[in-house]
């Protein structure tokens, strides 16, 4: 019998520009440091794409543990 | 309630605290701001500072935020070919392993001491402009907004900076000149007989494009990162599988165990066409001050804001106006001092970048042999410009 999971915390935040993992995000600004149209907002807890992104994915390939993918439905998305 | 300053500096890392510290020194009324609530903290450096920086930034000496003393540096070729550079050459690049959120807190309480006021947890959500002019900024202080009017507002408001590109100053970069960064610190780290007297960097398809270090921070422990161009990225987490496919291979990680873990953006652009306008300036990374080859960052950074900071007080004594033509003075000291070596250590990159491993096996082999006379890139270029020209032909006559 498999063991029941009681308690599942969302991490990945999508607004539908780009989707945010939470848990795996440092907050480190190297996404928003590289990011051409400044539509990376960050403060030290939270992090969050507006609608002057173009996704092209630089700061997919920059964030050194992978934090930031495309949304769902995307067709570069790794979101499962 | 208005507040005003001479000099609002946005950022508490070591340029804005230098700035912070000479501008005050110098009778400017002076606040520097933190969105942070602990300067310092958490830490997003590899920690490494040539000793001569210090000196040069008259920072005085502190045990305390020292975590080793190095007496060399080795450069690893992909084939294990070593370049070592010992005690006596090697101050020039890499002398100090520091602690660097207790280095961070000693260079702002030197600001502190000069009299300029500190504040935490304090967000710059604005600048302020009349005219074209900037003339403060807005920041929210814990749960309060408000404005802040400066003479000058200096960004040191590092590689994310928000301040100088509200100004309209350019800072973007090529995707090649951006750098995505992982270091983890480990422990229980094996011995080696070297460990922990040398800094060590490994060139190569490891890094492509940029190179991994090992920086000891005790006899078990040491700052084990990498640095990737950005334009060598494809997927992502990329970055993290070539610092753990090396750690796996390095027979001293064996057994090596997790302490922390840091990330973080690094440029390495040549020096950027303006740093200042009317009421602002930029500084340290906000200001691409960062050193295109070795990613370090905070000598220049140190430095730059110091000598900002006496052109602030040197404004203020005459009574100026800190226009961008009063600033001036900031942009030419600054370039005097770092401006040729950032170009040429561009330069340099551009050329290192595309070199095979075979190459760099031929280079560190030949330089092991052939010695130089100190740890500084412009010394490395000179010998490899002797030993093979072909590769460094495009700038020799910068060498």
């Amino acid at each position: 019998m498999p063991t029941e999971l009681v308690s599942l915390r969302p991490n990945v935040r999508d607004n539908g520009i780009m989707a945010i993992d939470d848990m795996l995000c440092m907050h480190c600004g190297a996404c928003v440091g590289t990011c051409p149209t400044n539509a990376i907002f960050l403060n030290e807890v939270y992090l969050t794409f507006n609608e002057d992104c173009t996704q092209c994915g630089m700061c997919v390939k920059v964030c050194p543990v992978g934090a930031i993918d495309y949304p769902h439905g995307h067709k570069l998305t790794q979101l499962k | 309630m208005t507040l005003k300053y001479d000099v609002v500096v946005v950022g508490a890392g070591p340029a804005g605290s230098q700035a912070a510290r000479w501008a005050a020194k110098g009778g400017c009324s002076t606040l520097m701001i933190e969105k942070r609530q602990e300067i310092g903290s958490p830490v997003r450096c590899g920690e490494g500072i040539a000793r001569h920086f210090l000196e040069d930034c008259e920072v005085p000496y502190e045990k305390k935020w020292v975590a080793q003393e190095v007496s060399g540096a080795k450069i690893i070729s992909p084939a294990g070919y070593v370049l070592r550079i010992d005690e006596k050459h090697a101050g020039n690049e890499v002398g100090i392993v520091l602690e660097r959120d207790a280095f961070d807190k000693a260079m702002a309480k030197l600001a502190a001491k000069a009299g300029a006021e500190i504040w935490v947890k304090t967000t710059a959500v604005g600048l302020l402009k009349d005219n074209g002019r900037v003339t403060g900024v807005r920041v929210k202080r814990l749960e309060e907004e408000f404005n802040i009017e400066a003479g000058c507002v200096v960004a040191a408001d590092g590689f994310e900076s928000q301040v100088g590109r509200w100004a309209g100053i350019r800072t973007l970069m090529k995707a090649g000149d951006i750098t995505g960064t992982l270091q983890y610190r480990l422990t229980n780290i094996d011995p080696d007989p070297d460990f922990p007297r040398y800094c060590e960097f490994f060139l190569g398809s490891c890094a492509p494009a940029g190179y991994i270090w090992v920086f000891p921070k005790d006899e078990i422990t040491a700052n084990v990162g990498i640095g990737v161009s950005l334009d060598r990225l494809h997927n992502k987490q990329d970055i993290k599988m070539y610092l753990d496919a090396w750690c796996k291979k390095d027979p001293r990680m064996k057994h090596a165990q997790f302490l922390d873990m840091v990330t973080g953006g690094v440029s390495t652009c040549p020096p950027i066409k303006e740093t200042v306008r009317d009421g602002i300036a930029l500084v340290g990374d906000a200001a691409r001050h960062i050193d295109p080859i070795t990613g370090g960052g905070i000598g220049n950074g140190s430095l730059a804001g110091m000598i900002l900071g006496k052109v602030l007080a040197d404004i203020k004594e005459r009574g100026g106006t800190y226009s961008k033509d009063d600033l001036q003075a900031y942009e030419k000291g600054w370039r005097a001092e770092l401006e040729e070596t950032l170009y040429r250590n561009w330069m340099a990159k551009n050329k290192l970048v595309t070199l095979s491993d075979e190459d760099f096996d031929k280079i560190i082999k030949t330089l092991s042999t052939a010695g130089i006379e100190k740890l500084s890139v412009h010394a490395i270029l000179k010998v490899i410009k002797a030993n093979h020209p072909d590769l460094v032909e495009k700038f020799a006559d910068m060498i």
